[in-house]
């Protein structure tokens, strides 16, 4: 992982100091950004459209993060018979349920067991537009 | 207390992080070259498969049992591994990471192994998905005891701790000793077990309590000093920081058997660049290469040859260009013609850290800092766009006839952004 230092941007020669040096910061870093902890953090592809009302779209890169303990109203990565799927986790009356934001999908409901199926939690996309 | 951690069948484990489907099939990794079992599942260990049979043999059983096979793929495992260690590291003060999979802890200071142990386990598997198991002793061989036992039942919910005195939480040592074959102690492989039982030493208690006197005369100092672990004095101690490897090696089975030199001479090329690549991260120059080429050992009706020759380099280095200029040499030295290669290999040994360099009297050297920025510039495009992207052009580009088979090697998940897991 690469680390930033600052960045002088003045040479030292004889001359004025410039009066930004005592405000030198580091670059931002959009990985840092969006992963918070590198240790849990795997990134997964979408596919398909069932998440568009959730402005994920088929191509994105999510961020998926292990450490976060998923509940109600997150999005998460679940597995559903053996394949990975990306939808809201929603607690209702009748227990867990992964809720797509896409009209034309239907909600899935998870077993008691509801939680142990869940891959790890969406906190980030990354999109290239370009 | 010292502990030792251990992931349950690690690469399958890496595997089945990102192939959920297959958590409770038969599963299980081959070597490079799909050779040999390096990795089984549960499933696949109790159907008597053992650990290194040759896949070839039990083609049978892989179809019968529809076991589910993999190319080892050490990108991934590597990147696992790294994940695991870091929470180890984060976790608790002190440890030292010993294999792939493996790692000791120090829990001296800690009045509760077990509580930081199972909370270590349970964070692991939450955060990288794989299961591991953590035996808990008081020498590094008591506690790989431990781990033995803590993997075998699933009572001890995967971390386990043996002590002398009856503690409710614990296992008393003599009682897991006394129910460990000799073979499974660290440090004793099948050689010296088969040496042990022809003196009526069959468990690791038995070689505990074993005669002083007659270890001193009939075994070596290590195995004397496994004994004095066993009965709790500490004799290998916690090594933290990573020492220098002592050799670098590069060496591959072909898929095919090769002939012609110009086939030798692009995979020597090409070995020598990737342990070349080692080299400078590892941050050593090397003072020796030794190339060696084998015929197929097994193919008996063949004639044989496997030659090898080392050559000590008249100044230390790193820089690729060099290396693979000697090691063509060599190959030159050794070749044949009209034998069937199986494998060749690069072994640079006697090798030095980077910061000390003593130059030869009769070669000129540069000032190496041009070589050194090339080899910069070379090692960071290829990390960016993948191992193979800049290689010396004698190596003539990635596959060839003697390019490892990987059929079944699972994509690399988190290294490479073509092959990222697919969610819908």
């Amino acid at each position: 992982m690469t680390n930033y230092v600052p960045l002088y941007s003045s040479s030292v020669s004889a001359g004025f100091p410039s009066p930004a040096d005592d405000f030198v910061d580091r670059e931002l870093n959009l990985h840092r950004h969006l992963v918070k902890h590198p240790t849990a953090t795997f990134f997964v592809r979408v596919a398909g459209d069932s998440m568009i009302g959730a402005g994920i779209f088929p191509g994105d890169v999510l961020v998926v993060d292990r450490s976060v303990t998923p509940k109600s109203g997150h999005i998460v990565i679940a597995i559903v018979e053996g394949a990975f799927t990306v939808k809201r986790l929603q607690q209702t009356i009748k227990g867990f349920q992964l809720v797509p934001e896409n009209s034309h999908y239907s909600p899935i409901s998870l077993t008691e067991n509801g939680p142990n199926e869940i891959w790890g939690v969406v906190v980030g996309v990354a999109r290239k537009l370009r | 207390m010292i502990g030792v951690l251990d992931c349950n069948n690690f690469f399958v484990s890496c595997e089945r992080v990102f192939r959920p489907d297959l958590s409770n099939k038969p599963v299980a990794v081959l070597s490079n070259n799909d050779g040999c079992f390096v990795a089984r599942s549960n499933e696949v260990k109790a159907l008597g498969i053992p650990m290194g049979a040759p896949a070839f043999e039990y083609q049978r059983q892989i179809k019968q049992h529809r076991i589910h096979i993999f190319s080892a793929n050490f990108t991934l495992y590597g990147d696992i591994s790294h994940r695991i260690m870091s929470l180890v590291k984060e976790t608790v003060p002190t440890s030292e990471v010993y294999s792939i999979d493996e790692a000791f802890i120090d829990f001296s200071g800690v009045p509760d192994p077990i509580k930081i142990s199972q909370q270590l386990r349970r964070k692991i598997y939450q955060y990288v998905g794989v299961p591991v198991s953590i035996g808990i002793g008081a020498t590094k061989t008591l506690a790989k005891a431990a781990n033995e036992w803590a993997k075998k039942k699933e009572a001890y919910n995967g971390v386990l701790q043996l002590t002398n005195y009856h503690k409710e939480t614990c296992v008393q040592v003599d009682d897991c000793l006394s129910k460990l074959p000799v073979k499974d102690i660290w440090g004793v492989g099948r050689q010296l077990a088969d040496f042990l039982n022809r003196y009526g030493i069959y468990t690791a208690l038995d070689l505990k309590q074993a005669n002083d006197k007659w270890l001193k005369q009939q075994t070596s100092i290590n195995l004397q000093r496994t004994v004095l672990e066993l009965r709790g004095t500490r004799c290998f101690p916690l090594v933290e920081h990573k020492e220098l490897p002592k050799s670098i090696l590069t060496s591959r089975t072909f898929g095919s058997p090769v002939e012609k030199m110009t086939d030798l001479k692009k995979a020597i090329a090409a070995y020598t660049t990737r342990a070349a690549e080692k080299l400078r991260k590892d941050q050593v120059y090397t003072t020796q290469v030794t190339v060696f080429v084998q015929t197929n050992r097994h193919q008996l009706g063949f004639p044989q040859y496997h030659p090898s020759i080392t050559f000590d380099l008249p100044v230390p280095t790193n820089y690729t260009p060099t290396l693979v200029t000697y090691a063509l040499c060599i190959l030159k030295k050794i070749y044949r013609p009209h034998y069937q290669y199986k494998r060749a290999g690069v072994v640079f040994t006697g090798l030095i850290s980077n910061t000390y360099r003593q130059t030869n009297l009769f070669v000129h050297i540069s000032t190496g800092n041009k070589e050194q920025k090339l080899m910069q510039v070379v090692d960071l495009i290829n990390e960016k766009w993948g191992s193979d992207t800049i290689m010396p052009s004698i190596t003539g580009g990635q596959r060839h006839l003697w390019s490892t088979r990987q059929s079944q090697r699972s994509p690399n998940y988190t290294t490479d952004w073509k092959s990222l897991l697919e969610v819908r």
